[in-house]
């Protein structure tokens, strides 16, 4: 099993520091390219989501990535957080609009959607955490 | 910096073209802003965005190509987009990019396509 983690500031300025992590990650786990890429997108996807719409919320967001049997895991914490699953909550997003119809946002987590096997939220005493599920094979 | 990025911008005839490399993720988005913005500025409405080179981007990326595009085609100009990679091209048909914009395979045929349709419908 491999597995890394961090805490890290909740502004963008902070994304290198992310990616990084991810970087450390894919050095030892048993993933290729295929798998690296959904995870480093997802990863930006819901970590930027949390810094652009929770604005309310401080202290750092922890991540943490993991193997598990055939799955790439990361989690992503946010540990003052109201309840808001990005996922379910957020608007559909209708990529056959055409673009004037379009709205800008919500693109990001249409991707993470069509990119990762298993989406899971929970929420508890303000602290909210996104799982994301990325199968290796 | 772990995954730089960086933008290179030359002309084609009377055509902009900007050449991505590396990372374009929310962090650097601004800096892709920026060039177009720029471009813009100067009053350049015909523009090539060159991704030979770009190993990444996300949907901060994929924004700055949307913020711009109502303004450049009601001016009569357009953004022809070449040279992607299969994993970041992934990410422009998984978000609907190919009915919206021009999508080539290199910067002569960008060009070769901006002499056939100037522009497009917003």
């Amino acid at each position: 099993m491999t597995e890394v983690s961090a805490s890290v500031k909740r502004n963008l300025g902070a994304l290198p520091e992310v990616m990084r992590l991810a970087e450390a990650f894919f050095a030892s786990a048993p993933a290729g390219a295929s798998v690296r890429f959904p995870v480093e997108l997802a990863l930006e996807e819901i970590f930027t989501n949390i810094v652009r719409h929770n604005r309310e919320g401080t202290g750092a967001i922890r991540i943490d990535l993991r193997t598990a049997g055939q799955d790439v895991v990361i989690s992503i914490t946010d540990f003052d957080a109201p309840r808001f699953d990005p996922v379910s909550d957020a608007p559909p997003v209708d990529i056959d609009k055409p673009l004037d119809e379009r709205q800008s946002g919500g693109l990001g987590i249409h991707l993470v959607r069509k990119m990762m096997d298993r989406i899971e939220y929970s929420h508890s005493n303000r602290t909210g955490t996104i799982t994301l599920h990325k199968r290796m094979d | 910096m772990a995954n730089p990025f960086s933008i290179k911008k030359s002309l084609e005839g009377d055509l902009s073209v900007i050449a991505l490399e590396g990372f374009l993720d929310a962090h650097t988005a601004p800096e892709f802003e920026k060039a177009i913005q720029s471009e813009l500025d100067a009053g350049n409405y015909r523009i090539i965005v060159g991704c030979e080179k770009l190993t990444y981007i996300s949907s901060a990326g994929l924004g700055v190509f949307m913020g711009f595009i109502e303004e450049i085609r009601e001016k009569g100009g357009d953004i022809k987009i070449c040279g992607l990679t299969p994993k970041v091209r992934q990410v422009f048909e998984i978000l609907g990019f190919p009915a919206l914009y021009d999508i080539l395979d290199d910067v002569p045929a960008a060009v070769q396509r901006f002499a056939e349709v100037p522009t497009r419908e917003v």
